[in-house]
């Protein structure tokens, strides 16, 4: 199930929300999220469609092609960016992640939270408090964050 | 190196002959085809490749020598004879000077050695690397410049539009459908490399960018044109033959000539399997305005794409461009709707026949002086003293050589050179050896050198002392 980000100005990161897609496949298709990953875990950056090609090549067969649209479109989504580099082969393009994983994870979760908050307001929180009462690790971490809140607001 | 020296180098048949076979047959066919616009491209491209094949002959006929024989004069002495005892002693001669009251005579010794002949060297490695390159190029060529170029092989589902097409338009040339590839490169251009089922058309992302699908095809079409024109084995011949000939200039502007030829016929052939022979035009202008503002290609990719791939659609502009200026070809595409056929002029013609026979003839008139010269210089290599007193060098009617010296070298000088020259030097007359025996400081008995001797006439006059040597 796809839920469209409410948000009308493109941001970096994702314009959609999978509630069945496991870790970064819930903010991107499974071949978005194949590539993104292969570009962070490279060593060589900025990094070649046909290099991200080989490597994803290794484990499943991937038309070229493929590879090179979807990189364009996370180029389009201000996932990537991309410059023109001259080098062997002739000039073609370079791409380079906007965010680092980590950043892109929590800018995500912020964007969907955002949205969230603001078309459901309490209900969100609610089963945010609800939700993290169940874990014990979460409670602390919410008490944790409420009463950083508390005090930056006294001050 | 002295001035002797680069001329026995130069004046090896194999090599000069190879050169003046080449440029006159290069001047007179182009000047020929200039004059003869009926002739299609396709024998115009083979028409040009006359004058890269013509020193192949050459090179059959007088085969390079890695090295080669000079001959070494060496001064063994000098004397003076009274005018009584001339004539017996020039009676076997050819005398070219009027013989003098106190005539001076010069021994002179002749020793053969084994030189390297650069030249034949050149040759040798001319066609050493034809043969490689070509060799190269059969068996691996489209396996190095796809590692170079990068080339990736589309599946059948990418571009399926593309390769159903090309499919199609690869059935009505009767050839077998090549493999369609990518390369990253955004510069718009597209080429063929390999032959028969190893066949790759390759497209770059730049031009799959710019061209709509009309004009894709189009250029397509000029791609599966060369494959039908066997383009990639013409363009491996040719440059082996121009290999072979990589010393000479000219042989590179007779390559250049005809793949010139063989891009305008693939526009010929490409554009009348399209519905819209313009689509092509309208392509090729495309890609050149995109070029324009792209920087070229790197050096690698220019020589493997001169080398090993058969003509990419379009070359950015060079002195030396194996493709036509793009107006030539635009023109060339319109012509195939517009136009009329062309036809003979017979003016024209006749002044291409005229101007063709002047320039063979004097193309043999060159020849055949410079196989004059030769005699002079190639077949030995002039030691003199250090050669710096020699002024020239020509044969007689009778095989004599005959050496001019500079009038400077005076009788004391010669002597000196004898003292320090002369060894055991051994006289061989042939007229009279009772007369020869008798002359001063020499002696037949005194002889013990290896070398062959030669006797000398000298006359000197205001230019230069004449020796004559009989070998």
């Amino acid at each position: 199930m796809w839920l469209e980000a409410m948000t009308e100005e493109k941001k970096p990161g994702f314009s959609q929300y999978n509630l069945e897609g496991k870790a970064l496949e819930a903010f991107l298709g499974p071949l978005e999220s194949n590539i993104m990953e292969t570009i962070w875990g490279s060593k060589k950056t900025p990094i070649t469609v046909r290099e991200i090609y080989a490597a994803l090549n290794k484990t499943k067969k991937i038309a070229y092609t493929t590879v090179m649209s979807t990189m364009d479109r996370l180029f389009e989504k201000s996932l990537l960016e991309r410059k023109i580099e001259k080098g062997r082969g002739g000039l073609y393009y370079v791409y380079w992640p906007k965010l680092e994983k980590r950043n892109f994870q929590k800018s995500a979760v912020r964007e969907v939270l955002a949205s969230l908050i603001g078309n459901f307001g309490e209900a969100v929180t609610s089963c945010l408090i609800e939700e993290t009462e169940m874990d014990e690790k979460g409670r602390t971490a919410l008490q944790q964050q409420l009463s950083k809140i508390n005090k930056n607001k006294k001050e | 190196m002295n001035f002797e020296d680069v001329l026995v180098q130069v004046f090896q048949p194999y090599f000069y002959y190879s050169i003046i076979v080449l440029a006159v047959s290069f001047v007179c066919i182009k000047i020929v085809l200039k004059c003869c616009p009926f002739i299609g491209s396709k024998a115009k491209s083979l028409i040009y490749l006359i004058p890269l094949v013509a020193p192949l002959f050459v090179m059959f006929s007088f085969p390079p020598k890695i090295v080669m024989q000079a001959v070494s004069y060496h001064l063994i002495g000098s004397f003076s004879i009274p005018v009584s005892q001339r004539p017996m002693l020039f009676s076997p001669f050819h005398l070219i000077q009027p013989p003098l009251s106190q005539t001076m005579v010069t021994l002179v010794a002749l020793s053969t050695s084994q030189i390297l002949s650069i030249t034949g060297i050149i040759c040798l490695t001319g066609l050493a690397l034809g043969a490689i390159y070509a060799l190269t190029t059969i068996v691996m060529g489209d396996s190095i410049a796809s590692k170079v170029l990068r080339v990736i092989n589309l599946d059948s589902n990418e571009y399926g539009w593309l390769q159903t097409e090309i499919a199609n338009i690869s059935k009505k040339l009767s050839i077998s459908t090549p493999q369609v590839a990518l390369v990253e490169d955004l510069r718009p251009n597209a080429f063929t490399m390999g032959t028969g089922r190893k066949t790759k058309l390759v497209f770059t992302i730049g031009l799959l960018n710019i061209l709509d699908k009309e004009e894709i095809l189009a250029v397509a079409s000029h791609e599966l044109a060369h494959v039908k024109n066997h383009d990639f084995s013409f363009k491996t011949i040719s440059n082996a033959l121009t290999a072979a000939s990589f010393f000479n200039p000219l042989a590179y502007f007779a390559f250049f000539n005809s793949q010139r030829e063989r891009e305008m016929l693939a526009d010929e052939n490409g554009a009348k399997l399209l519905e819209k022979p313009e689509s092509l035009a309208n392509a090729l202008t495309k890609i050149t305005k995109a070029l324009q503002n792209l920087p070229g290609e790197g050096r690698l990719t220019r020589i493997t794409s001169n080398l090993l791939v058969t003509s990419p659609i379009i070359h950015r502009p060079q002195i030396l461009s194996g493709h036509p200026q793009i107006n030539l070809r635009l023109k060339n595409i319109n012509q195939l709707t517009t136009a009329k056929p062309k036809q003979l002029k017979p003016n024209k013609l006749i002044v291409a026949i005229m101007l063709t026979c002047i320039i063979i003839v004097a193309g043999a008139a060159t020849t055949y002086a410079l196989v004059n010269l030769q005699s002079g210089y190639g077949s030995s290599k002039i030691i003199l003293a250090g050669a710096t007193y020699v002024k020239g060098v020509s044969t007689d009617s009778i095989g004599t050589n005959i050496i001019l010296i500079d009038s400077n070298v005076t009788y004391p000088m010669l002597s000196q050179i004898s003292s320090l020259q002369n060894s055991h030097p051994q006289i061989i007359s042939p007229s009279n050896q009772a007369l020869l025996n008798g002359l001063p400081n020499f002696n037949q008995s005194q002889t013990n050198m290896p070398n062959q001797i030669a006797i000398v006439y000298a006359s000197t006059n205001e230019n230069g002392t004449t020796l004559i040597i009989k070998f």
